[in-house]
């Protein structure tokens, strides 16, 4: 039961107040109460002695009496000539008005030394806990003789490689003696710093950046989860392990902090070793994914290094060592543009500061030549990848970076091996038309000469020897022939192949009339059936192939009666076939592949003459403009030759596309 | 029927110059053999006007110190390109950059289909180009067309020997 009293109003009225009152309202309603005199004046005294104290109480009291038998007890308005019954209740009331208020005393009295009490008992706590680990310190002292941890010296951490430097704790207590006794047993193992009340406390985590906070929670000013609260505000602080040291009665501010993400609890009165275990276990949790993230830093094949945002070298691995050839000692400390080419330093200074001002995860320079230095000064080729983080000591900058030389070293060598085929891809192209040059003339001459004799001195021969000549000349065309499809083929493997919409229907018909001349003398009857497509191919490429697959189809249709040739395309899906079809001897097709391969030939040369190579130069032709060629056939029975292309869309539809997209009218 | 008088109103295929000396073919050849084939497929179409042939670039470019000393300029240059010493390129090069003897027709008469010296050859100058044929029945049909197009019907340019 809280008695406040609201400021400003004294006593002595409020005792007046609840009398007056009940006697307002008694004469109200008296029609109703009579004859009740007391009724709301017992309130009343009860209120004034709660309210007032028993002072007031005793005051309303009597107060009440007076006004009850002057205004309600008969005669009204009169103080004599009262009846036992009204004094015997006047009595009653008096009585009870002093219980109330010596009711009201003794709880007010009890409340007060209540409070006093857990007042004294916190206070006898804290002084039995100093005794407690007093008498312990003292214990282990004459057992150990261990020497005492000075005040916590350079605090500012240095940068670790290893975490061989002893972790930070901070101590956040506002009673002198238990700070000092915390602080020592914590000094034991670790360092420490010290702190007597929230605001102090936070601006040492602030600065210092401890590895775990041992803090009191009552404390003057700012107490000890306000100041947690603060902390886990700043992101470096957020995981910083806290161990509160609580009296039992703070069962409700227990759980709020849990849920606030405080580590562990330590009970007043406690045991030195019992916190001495739980830092331990919090400080070793935290060395242990340090450990974890160093020994990853550690392992990797890559150089990797933290750099701070002055550029100064924070952390990194034996693999970064080794890459630029400096001990441990001498990266220590040093500013990354060690590792920088003289001639790059200063636009990495440049860049750095850029890249703090917008950090974000990129790999460094994508598309040009990075270099580090090497110790011994050479350049290395490296990759570099950059990742900004968020450290206890402040924003850094986690670089990764990989040895590219062996990469560099294999693109050289790819780079040069292209050039020497392409070298030798010219070589071949001399070679060939070399051949072709010097293989020709001879047969020129063999020609010739043969003609002429044939002409000229055909007196001087007879049958046979003009026969002889003829079969010279024949074998001479013949090879002519052959160094001419040679020739065409190995142009067909090495030149340059366009990708133009070609106009089907327009090919078809230049072939045709190449080989009217032949058509006609044999009396073929030709089917054009060629729909107006169009398709990506090189020109001359498709010219070849059709004069090849139509000399091919007149040439072994030649015996059919009347030879038929058919020729027609159709589109599929993206692509364009093609199919010339001839009534022929046809063939058998277990020779598909055979038949386009070189210098294959499934007739003898005096039947049907040919090179063999015809095919082969379609199915080179074909493949290089990205297309196919097959062939369906029975024997005796014709064949039909199938050319696959892909297809091409009207140039006319695509420029008026384009014109859309322009916003011109189409 | 010699092509040589098929065409009618032409005069026969000795034909004289405006300047009036006859008027020679110069076949940069070096292949004996093609060199004595081509001159006997003239001699069979009945070609009189005098062939002379340079068996390398050298000799062809020695032709051109001929015509500066005075003799008279070819009808028409047949030139092979694949020709020892100086290239049959670089010997067309040479006439067509001259301002004296550039008019002068020259016939790339050679066996190379190479797209690459079709293009050269025409970038210099020539006049045409013509794949010789193996076959000596079409050797001798396209002799007789050189013969017919460029020293019967082709009207020859007038030479300025003082040009620059």
């Amino acid at each position: 039961m809280k008695t406040r009293i609201p400021p400003g109003i004294p006593r002595p009225l409020l005792a007046l107040l609840p009398p007056l009152a009940a006697c307002f309202l008694q004469w109200q309603f008296w029609a109703v109460i009579r004859p009740s005199a007391w009724l709301l004046f017992y309130p009343a005294v009860f209120c004034s002695s709660w309210i007032g104290g028993p002072f007031a109480g005793l005051f309303a009291t009597a107060l009440s009496t007076a006004l009850a038998w002057w205004f309600f007890i008969p005669p009204e308005y009169g103080f004599l000539k009262a009846d036992a019954e009204s004094i015997v209740s006047a009595a009653v009331f008096v009585g009870m008005g002093i219980l109330f208020s010596h009711g009201h005393a003794r709880l007010r009295q009890a409340t007060q030394q209540a409070a006093e009490s857990r007042e004294a008992a916190h206070d006898a706590n804290d002084r039995l806990q100093v005794a407690a680990l007093e008498a312990a310190r003292r214990a282990l002292h004459s057992a150990q003789a261990l020497p005492l941890h000075s005040a916590p010296l350079d605090l500012f951490p240095q940068p670790a490689v290893a975490t061989e430097v002893a972790p930070l704790t901070l101590v956040v207590e506002d009673n002198p003696d238990m700070n000092a006794i915390l602080a020592e047993a914590l000094g034991r193992r670790y360092r420490v710093a010290t702190a007597f009340d929230g605001q102090e406390g936070l601006a040492k985590a602030l600065e210092l950046r401890p590895d775990l906070i041992v803090t009191d929670l009552m404390m003057p000013g700012m107490n000890g989860d306000s100041m947690l609260r603060q902390l886990r505000g700043h992101g470096q602080l957020r995981d910083t392990p806290v161990v509160v040291l609580t009296a039992n009665a703070d069962e409700d501010l227990r759980v709020k902090l849990l849920q606030e993400g405080v580590q562990d609890y330590v009970h007043k009165p406690f045991l030195v070793e019992e916190l001495l275990t739980r830092a331990d276990r919090l400080l070793s949790e935290r060395k242990r994914t340090r450990d974890r993230f160093e020994m990853l830093v550690r392992s990797s094949p890559n150089g990797i290094v933290l750099v701070d945002r002055e550029g100064r070298i924070v952390l990194f691995n034996a693999a970064l060592e080794k890459m630029f050839g400096y001990p441990r000692a001498e990266l220590l400390g040093q500013t990354v543009e060690l590792l920088v080419p003289e001639r790059l330093r200063e636009r990495h200074v440049q860049s750095r500061r850029e890249f703090a001002a917008h950090p974000e995860i990129r790999a460094m320079g994508a598309r040009r030549d990075l270099s580090g230095r090497h110790k011994d000064g050479r350049e290395i080729p490296v990759e570099i990848g950059l990742t900004p983080v968020d450290t206890e000591q402040g924003p850094m900058v986690l670089t990764t970076i990989i040895d590219i030389t062996q990469r560099k070293q294999a693109e050289n060598e790819i780079r040069e091996r292209t050039t020497q085929l392409e070298a030798i891809n010219k070589e071949l192209e001399t070679f060939t038309y070399s051949v072709s040059h010097d293989l020709k003339a001879p047969l020129r001459g063999i020609d010739g000469y043969s003609r002429l004799l044939l002409e000229d001195h055909a007196a001087q021969l007879d049958e046979e020897g003009r026969k002889f000549l003829a079969n010279v000349r024949q074998g001479a065309q013949q090879m002519g022939q052959l160094i001419e499809d040679l020739l065409a083929y190995s142009r067909m493997e090495r030149r340059a192949m366009q990708r133009n919409p070609v106009a089907l229907a327009d090919l078809v018909r230049a072939v045709v009339g190449e080989m009217d001349d032949e058509i006609r003398s044999r009396s073929v009857e030709l089917r054009l059936e060629v729909p107006p497509l169009l398709a990506h191919a090189d020109p001359d490429g498709l010219l070849c192939v059709l004069r090849n697959v139509l000399g091919n189809a007149l040439k072994f249709s030649r015996d059919a009666k009347p030879p038929l040739v058919e020729i027609g395309a159709r589109e599929e899906n993206d692509t364009v076939l093609i199919w010339v079809k001839d009534n022929g001897i046809g063939f058998d097709v277990k020779f598909h592949e055979r038949i386009f391969e070189i210098f294959q030939r499934l007739q003898r040369s005096e039947d049907y003459p040919g090179t063999g190579i015809g095919l082969a130069i379609v199915k080179k032709a074909m493949q290089r403009m990205g297309g196919q060629v097959w062939a369906e056939s029975t024997p005796g029975e014709g064949a039909t030759f199938f050319m696959r292309l892909p297809g091409a869309t009207p140039p006319h539809a695509e420029s008026a596309n384009t014109a859309e997209s322009n916003g011109a009218p189409p | 029927m010699t092509l040589s008088t098929a065409l009618p109103g032409m005069p026969d295929a000795t034909r004289a110059p405006p300047c009036g000396a006859i008027a020679p073919i110069l076949l940069v050849e070096d292949n004996p053999m093609d060199a004595d084939l081509t001159l006997r497929a003239f001699a069979k179409r009945k070609f009189t006007n005098p062939v002379h042939v340079a068996r390398d670039g050298e000799e062809a470019l020695a032709w051109l110190r001929r015509w500066e000393a005075g003799e008279p300029t070819p009808l028409v240059i047949l030139l092979d390109l694949k020709l020892p010493r100086v290239s049959g390129l670089e010997v067309l090069r040479r006439i067509k950059e001259d301002n004296r003897w550039c008019n002068i027709p020259v016939v790339v008469l050679t066996s190379s289909t190479d797209d690459l010296d079709v293009r050269t050859a025409y970038r210099l100058g020539a006049n045409s180009y013509i794949v010789k044929p193996v076959d000596f029945d079409k050797f001798m049909d396209v002799a007789a067309q050189i013969e017919v197009y460029w020293c019967a019907l082709n009207q020859p340019p007038c030479i300025d020997r003082s040009a620059t």
